[in-house]
């Protein structure tokens, strides 16, 4: 099942990470310069699907935030089959699906498989074996610049924090952000010193276009912004 | 005793050093969606668990109903909608449209009989009998039952249309949530309840329904068995009566006041009590509480007219028997000022009664805390001056007296519309 969804996914998509990787390569042959070249590119190509991602998170939550408070008050006074048919019958008035979270996330689930196919095809790259970069002895092991810990993956999570903060002024998202960030601080800290430079860059883009967003936004006069709204809710 | 910090720091080494591989890495916006879909997918799943749960027992229940074809079908849900449903009976007999009366109760010989060419058809009570309705095929149905396609009331696919039709003069602010929203057509009682749904219908961005002026079909009855208002009641020797009919649920008078107030009215009046019927089934405790009551008369006979007629005056909270008193039989109510239960839809407008304002002359209302001055307000409403009460009831109710041929000359429109 495995080699299947790897025949299917990495292998078409590794072709095109290779393309991009040797071209950049040529200009930068470096591997460790390169890796954070490659990702920079990486992310300006997935701009667009990260935008309309944000679009459609947007207007979901327009809706899930409606759909809530009249939820919220049906809880406060009724439980059990009452709560659970009038929480239907709110659902059914405003058209929210608890289902189309799933179903009309595409953009989403193409923005993971890039990312979990980009994982697998760093973590296997011969360029890395042997390669120094920036006072790390080898890109395809663990940095160890601590006193034998690693540093990248507190470098990588850092950055991701800070872009938390960057993405939503929300507490709750924040929180959920942070947790995040702890979860794959654990899963990546024996990762690949190559594979945690290119994360790093990824969050450091992340946190630059999050800032960019913010602090853009305000600038862009009200009429503007309004007639963006409507073009994005036209899509 | 290990602090805060030290404990999660320990805890995130431990992980550390027995780490596995992951698979891929996401920035705060991808994860943010992620979890957006994840929590889709459990809500999903719950609401498919329980949908199925719901929708097998109804197919139980439903298991070889008998599916009934009729052109128009009117729904009795108790035979307290008896009184509603008459009028429009008959003048759908007058016009000569076909109709099915569906009860869910036996008409026994104690019931009016039908007028001739109405087909009647009793059906199970509760489920089997709504189950029975969600797979009728008729071109339209008339109920006074609220929430269609809510909770066991469900649509049948086989009905064109479904109408919804008041029993009593009310608005939306008291009323259990999604009672309209799904019925095609409203017969309103009054231009505040017309006003209430179309302000539902702009809050919750539902199409706009047809609502038709109609009135309160069980007026015309009642207006036909009520006595001239200038009968009187008693003796100028005896004390003046005080009828004491409130609704039933958390916002009965007995649920905020208890039942010794009563004492202390009988005083001053000749206390008959009404306690609504669906107390008997709902309250129990409190119903036997209110029959075994000392010095006041209790009233559980079938209509309310011989009581209403007896009384000089009305207490009452939010029950519609207030309206018939000051309106048919234009004598003086005092009623218990309630606010709109937490979760109805009277939540939506505020918690402000039009009916309550627009009427208050003639139907007063009266805070807890003031019950102490009740037997003097009671007193001073047999004085009050009522020359202007028509005029007040003609704004609020539509077809006073004639509402049951309205009622029928609409559904016969509608029914043509549907051929």
């Amino acid at each position: 099942m495995t080699s299947l969804l790897e025949t299917i996914f990495l292998l078409p998509l590794s072709v095109i990470y290779d393309w991009i990787f040797r071209h950049i390569l040529v200009l930068i042959p470096e591997p460790g310069s390169a890796l954070i070249a490659f990702s920079c590119v990486l992310n300006l190509l997935l701009l667009p699907l990260y935008f309309q991602m944000e679009i459609n998170g947007r207007k979901s939550l327009a809706l899930r935030r409606i759909v809530d408070d009249e939820v919220a008050r049906i809880k406060a006074t009724y439980s059990g089959r009452e709560r659970y048919f009038y929480t239907r019958a709110v659902h059914r008035t405003f058209g929210y699906k608890p289902i189309s979270a799933v179903l009309s996330s595409g953009d989403l689930y193409l923005q993971i498989l890039v990312f979990a196919t980009v994982y697998h095809y760093i973590s296997k790259m011969p360029a890395l074996v042997g390669s120094s970069y920036l006072g790390i002895p080898d890109l395809s092991r663990p940095d160890e610049l601590l006193f034998g810990a690693n540093f990248l993956p507190f470098l990588m999570t850092v950055f991701n924090m800070a872009s938390a903060l960057a993405y939503d002024a929300d507490r709750s998202k924040r929180r959920q952000a942070f947790i995040l960030a702890a979860v794959f601080l654990v899963l990546l800290y024996n990762s690949p010193s190559g594979l945690l430079l290119y994360w790093t860059s990824n969050n450091l883009f992340s946190l630059v276009r999050n800032l960019t967003e913010s602090k853009l936004t305000p600038r862009i006069p009200p009429r503007w912004r309004a007639r963006i709204q409507e073009v994005a809710n036209q899509r | 005793m290990v602090n805060a910090p030290r404990r999660v720091a320990f805890v995130f080494i431990a992980l550390s050093l027995c780490s596995s591989p992951c698979h891929a890495y996401i920035d705060p916006g991808t994860g943010s969606a992620l979890v957006y879909v994840v929590t889709g997918v459990v809500v999903s799943f719950f609401f498919a668990a329980r949908a199925l749960y719901h929708r097998s027992i109804e197919l139980i229940v439903g298991l070889g109903t008998k599916k009934h074809t009729c052109h128009l079908a009117i729904h009795s849900e108790d035979p307290r909608y008896e009184i509603t449903f008459l009028p429009i009976l008959r003048g759908l007999a007058v016009l000569g449209v076909e109709t099915t009366y569906f009860t869910m109760y036996e008409r026994t010989q104690d019931f009016e009989p039908l007028p001739s060419g109405i087909a009647h058809i009793a059906i199970e009570p509760g489920m089997v009998g709504y189950s029975y309705l969600s797979h009728l095929r008729a071109r339209v149905l008339a109920t006074t039952t609220p929430q269609l396609d809510v909770m066991t009331f469900r649509r049948s696919k086989a009905v064109a249309h479904y109408v919804h039709l008041q029993h009593a003069l009310g608005e939306a602010l008291y009323v259990r949530p999604y009672s309209y929203d799904f019925f095609d057509s409203i017969f309103c009682c009054g231009e505040t309840l017309r006003t209430n749904i179309r302000k539902i219908e702009f809050v919750r961005k539902l199409p706009y329904k047809n609502l038709y002026e109609i009135g309160v079909p069980h007026y015309d009855e009642l207006l036909a068995l009520s006595p001239s208002p200038e009968l009187p009641t008693h003796l100028p020797t005896e004390r003046p009566v005080v009828l004491v009919a409130p609704s039933w649920g958390p916002l009965s008078i007995f649920e905020t006041l208890g039942t010794s107030f009563l004492e202390t009215l009988t005083d001053s009046f000749r206390v008959v009590v009404r306690p609504h019927p669906q107390m008997r089934h709902s309250q129990p405790v409190l119903y036997q509480e209110i029959l075994g009551l000392d010095k006041v008369e209790v009233d559980i006979s079938k209509t309310p007219m011989p009581a209403m007629a007896k009384a000089d005056v009305l207490l009452s909270d939010i029950s519609g028997i207030m309206h018939e008193f000051a309106f048919i039989l234009e004598k003086p109510v005092v009623f218990l000022r309630q606010s709109p239960a937490s979760g109805m839809d009277g939540q939506l407008f505020g918690g402000l009664s039009t009916l309550q304002s627009k009427s208050s002359k003639f139907l007063v209302p009266i805070a807890a805390e003031e019950i102490g001055s009740l037997a003097d307000r009671l007193a001073e409403l047999l004085e009050q001056d009522r020359s202007e009460l028509a005029k007040v009831r003609d704004g609020l109710v539509y077809n006073f007296g004639q509402a049951g041929e309205a009622a029928a000359r609409q559904l016969s429109e509608i029914l043509a519309d549907h051929d």
